[in-house]
């Protein structure tokens, strides 16, 4: 009986080496450096330029703090053609405007405030233009889908895929709050696509105007967006977000029957 | 040890039906020596020494007998038959002397044997029932209130072997975890080994659990009540020809509403029936009929949800005695099981397993030298079907063959060393039409035939050595093949089972057991045990949980391997007022794949039970079971992010939550714990016997929580808790007559 209770000691001490493996969450910093390049015109002209710098949210310590303040930003082309000089918006992301060319490599940097630093590196899509149809061009559908209208745009650079969008053309406050899969765009890696493809899920309302929207779309944006085999992949050394750049135009259209 | 003796033989049968009984204990009173009868009811006890003794027949549900010998010269051949009547009134829960005989002469390491006086007086929850007791012995841990599978030494339920009446029964659980289909007075015994076992048994990895139907007695019957179920029973003889039928049904769809407030439209019935017929003094047919069958259905509570399944099993079996002391057993059987699952017209899972079998074995039963031949025969039809419209149709059928030849030797060279070896050779063929469709269409494209065959070879070896009298180790090592595997998470969190054969590129699954093990039996036949295992799993199949649907032939399991190790401890009390034992277990139980290693989602470090009846007197009877657990791993989320996106279509920037998931089963639930308790009286009548039972769940109300999920209406989100059973009172009737 000793002998027992001896071994059941023993036992109860090798219990308590218990080899759960714990988890310790970080915070991690979730960055969106999208350099959104439109122009209709093959130039470098640049809208505004919007990054976004976020901490993770931790549910378990409901930490709740996102747009992380007094993070240093910059952008730098490898052939000093450009210098992101970050400030920040009202809304707390860091904007510029920039020209960018898709010749370029491109990194980013984001100093943060806990002195960690993350980085990546990226080449931005050349300009993209629709080439048909025209805007403000008429468009009937009553001959589709045996004679579909195609819609063809120049060859981009630096670009994995082009999506599609066809859009009502109406006050958007209409449509602000509808889920996303309505508006769920059609993908291609041609330079040209079947109108009637991009329209064949959604419901035709005739005698109305439309956009018509094309965007060229970088490798870094189509893994961030999961849009890939892989599903969501970063380019950021943090291992969140991603730095890299979209282009796009787009035309309107008048759709009768 | 003496080389001088004489020799006692005889055989042992019903006094009123004249069938041999196996298992019996037949000892010289006051000294160490005996034995137990064979299964034709045979035995035999050389080399006694001279002198007089008492020679006592005993077996539990049996008036135990004292016959006087004398045993004058070596010469001397003593031919004692006994003839056992039926015991009218209830015999203890353990009978000594068989487990003194059970500890000399087996290698008990990892066996446990419950006989069905012993099951009856088990406390358990709500009803008495055979899986939530096994659950409290040392090795087997569970994964919720609301399931009744066992996880056995680091082992997934699909890897444990469960017989009845020798075929294999493929669901033996209902929704919700209170019962499993074994009705307690439908049971004669219960064999349950948790690892190593002999070579008798092929097929699953982890553990065996053999139950036997009861046997037919004399005219009688009960019929017992309470707030789940009603169950009755009638049995009886006539002359050569005997035969029981056990029923139960379920009527949760009316009590649950009057505590939840929930419509639940479910129920269940079990049937399990019994006949025997003793054709010659020495050759005995039975057949087994045994039907379960789990409704669900929630359309008229506009959940378009329904699950269902069904077991259906018939044998028949023959016992001839060739003569002492051999004897040979055959059987042949049937197994169906049906289930199947409906979510809406979306998703619908239907499994379908016809099992026909032949198994024979042939013993010779001695005292020092048992020898044990065998052979299985298993033609079987899978069907596992899933219709997933518009996105996938696919259907996985296959008719393997099994068939294996076994032997074993069990030798007690010395009184203080005993061994058993065995080897069994298995082929298993399997042929299986991958029916290809198209992933839009459901066109059928082609029909691609995939072939397996193997060779499978297993080696079981166990040795015992008595320290003293009442102490001995058990070592026990093996290897182990399966060739079926169960769609099934790990969590185990769907009503019913789904299972197909191994085919294609997937193996046949393999384990090594390594089990050492010290026993210590008190004089009052309790035991104490403790007993460290190794499990080594080569190759193992886990349901792949991202399966991709339109290539579910091809990757509908993860290939890995595995391991388990930990330390089994039990102490019982099996005489006396109080009855009941402790049991603790340590485990741990890991998954390997080429790019993942984790810790199984039944990996419960701590798992302790306390169980206790006292019987008071007059007919008093309370009792009490507490459990505690440590907490099982889950793969949980750690948090969450924006994740930001420029969306073209309102020209604007957006975002959407995006979740952090912690790494596969790194988090663990709190631990569990729960007390019940329960009482029952018995009043004796001329015509029968009136027991009231009344127990409590969960006394002290713990939450022990079965899962969380995130209420993300709230800003910031709240983890909360899905928790298992509440305070719960039960109260029963049971007329016996």
């Amino acid at each position: 009986m000793k002998r027992l209770l001896l071994l059941g000691l023993t036992l109860l001490l090798f219990a308590r080496c218990e080899s759960s493996e714990d988890y310790i969450f970080e915070s991690q910093p979730n960055i969106l450096a999208l350099m959104r390049i439109k122009g209709i015109e093959h130039s470098y002209q640049y809208p505004e330029q919007v990054i976004t710098v976020d901490q993770s949210y931790d549910i378990k310590d409901t930490v709740n703090q996102y747009g992380v303040r007094g993070a240093q930003v910059t952008v730098w082309g490898e052939d000093g053609s450009f210098f992101f000089f970050s400030w920040r918006s009202p809304e707390e992301d860091y904007r510029t405007k920039a020209n960018f060319n898709d010749t370029t490599l491109y990194h980013l940097e984001v100093i943060l405030p806990w002195e960690d630093t993350v980085t990546g590196e990226a080449y931005m899509p050349s300009p993209i233009q629709i080439s048909a149809p025209a805007d403000s061009d008429t468009v009937s559908i009553s001959a589709e889908p045996y004679d579909p209208h195609v819609i063809t745009w120049n060859s981009c650079k630096n670009t994995e895929l082009y999506a599609l969008y066809c859009i009502p053309d109406v006050d958007d406050s209409l449509y602000k709050n509808y889920p996303n899969f309505l508006f769920f765009p059609s993908f291609t890696n041609d330079t040209s696509y079947a109108f009637f493809l991009q329209r064949m899920l959604a419901p035709w309302i005739y005698d109305e105007y439309y956009v018509l929207r094309v965007i060229a779309v970088s490798p870094e944006y189509v893994d961030y967006m999961g849009w890939g085999p892989s599903g969501s992949v970063s380019n950021l050394s943090a291992g969140y977000g991603m730095f890299g750049g979209i282009a796009e135009d787009s035309v309107r259209v008048y759709i009768v029957e | 040890m003496t080389l001088w003796g004489a020799t006692i033989t005889g055989s042992v049968v019903d006094k009123e039906t004249g069938e041999a009984i196996a298992g019996c204990s037949v000892y010289l009173e006051g000294t160490e020596f005996g034995t137990s009868t064979a299964s034709n009811g045979y035995y035999r006890l050389d080399r006694m020494p001279r002198g007089n003794y008492n020679l006592v027949f005993s077996m539990i549900s049996y008036k135990e007998i004292k016959r006087r010998v004398a045993l004058e010269n070596e010469a001397s051949v003593l031919y004692e038959n006994a003839r056992l009547e039926r015991a009218p009134i209830q015999m203890p829960a353990v009978e000594v002397s068989s487990r003194r005989i059970e500890f000399e002469q087996e290698v008990t390491a990892s066996s446990f044997r419950i006989d069905k006086e012993a099951l009856k007086h088990i406390p358990v929850m709500v009803e008495r029932d055979l899986f939530r007791t096994l659950m409290t012995l040392p090795g087997v841990t569970f994964v919720s209130d609301f399931t009744s599978a066992l996880y056995v030494r680091g082992g997934s339920p699909d890897q444990n072997l469960v017989l009845l009446d020798n075929m294999v029964l493929y669901n033996p659980f209902h929704f919700g975890g209170f019962l499993s289909t074994f009705m307690i007075d439908a049971v004669e015994s219960v064999e349950f080994l948790t690892g190593g076992f002999p070579v008798r048994y092929g097929n699953r990895l982890s553990a065996v659990l053999d139950v036997e139907s009861v046997d037919p007695e004399p005219l009688g019957g009960y019929l017992s009540t309470s707030l789940l179920a009603t169950e009755g029973a009638v049995w009886g003889r006539l002359g050569k020809f005997g035969g029981i039928v056990t029923a139960r049904r379920t009527y949760f769809d009316k009590v649950i509403p009057i505590f939840l407030d929930f419509d639940f439209p479910y129920y269940f019935y079990d049937i399990h029936g019994k006949g025997s017929w003793r054709v010659t003094p020495k050759t005995r047919i039975e057949g087994t009929f045994f039907n379960t069958k789990d409704k669900l259905d929630l359309a008229d509570q506009n959940i378009p949800i329904g699950a269902g399944w069904e077991n259906r099993l018939i044998t028949l079996r023959l016992i001839q005695e060739l003569g002492d002391p051999w004897v040979f057993k055959s059987w042949i059987g049937w197994s169906g099981y049906m289930a199947h699952m409906q979510f809406s017209d979306i998703l619908s899972d239907t499994n379908r397993i016809d099992d026909l079998s032949l198994r024979s074995m042939l013993v010779r039963a001695g005292e020092t030298s048992t020898f044990e031949a065998g052979s299985e025969v298993s033609y079987t039809r899978f069907i596992y079907k899933t219709d997933a419209e518009p996105f996938a149709t696919y259907n996985i059928e296959g008719r393997p063959l099994y068939s294996s030849l076994y032997l074993s030797w069990r030798y007690k060279p010395l009184p203080v060393f005993l061994f058993q070896a065995g080897g069994r050779l298995s082929f298993y063929y399997g042929s299986y039409p991958d029916t290809l469709r198209d992933s839009l269409t459901g066109d059928v494209l082609g029909v691609d035939t995939l072939i397996r065959r193997d060779l499978q070879p297993e080696l079981r070896l166990s040795a015992k050595y008595f320290l003293t009298a009442d102490d001995a180790f058990n070592l026990s090592v093996g290897n182990f093949y399966q060739n079926l595997a169960m769609i099934m998470p790990q969590g185990g969190r769907i009503p019913t089972n789904f299972w197909i054969p191994v085919f294609g590129k997937y193996e046949p699954q393999q384990a090594i057991h390594i089990i050492a093990g010290y026993e210590h039996l008190f004089a009052d036949g309790s035991r104490a045990r403790i007993e460290p295992y190794y499990k080594h799993y080569p190759y193992l199949l886990v349901f792949n949980e991202e399966l991709d649907i339109a290539d579910a032939t091809g990757n509908i399991f993860s290939p890995g391997a595995g391991r388990a190790w930990g330390a089994d401890f039990s102490i019982e009390k099996a005489s006396g007022n109080l009855t009941g034992w402790v049991s603790y277990s340590l485990a741990f139980s890991r998954f390997i794949s080429d790019t993942l290693e984790f810790y199984t989602n039944f990996d419960r470090r701590h798992n302790l039970n306390v169980l206790g009846t006292y019987d008071l007197g007059k007919n008093w009877r309370v009792n009490a079971h507490f459990t505690f657990a440590s907490g099982m791993p889950y793969a949980g989320t750690l948090g969450r992010y924006r994740m930001w996106y420029w969306d073209p279509v309102r020209q604007e920037w957006r975002y959407q939550w995006m979740t952090i998931e912690a790494d596969r089963n790194s988090l663990r639930f709190p631990a569990y714990h729960r007390l019940d308790i329960g009482a029952s009286k018995a009043w004796e009548f001329r015509w029968g016997t009136l027991t009231v039972r009344a127990d409590i769940i969960n006394l002290y109300n713990h939450k022990n929580v079965m899962l969380y999920y995130y209420d993300l209406s709230n800003e910031p989100p709240v983890q909360r808790s899905v928790n298992m059973i509440p305070l719960f009172p039960s109260v029963g009737v049971e007329v016996r007559f």
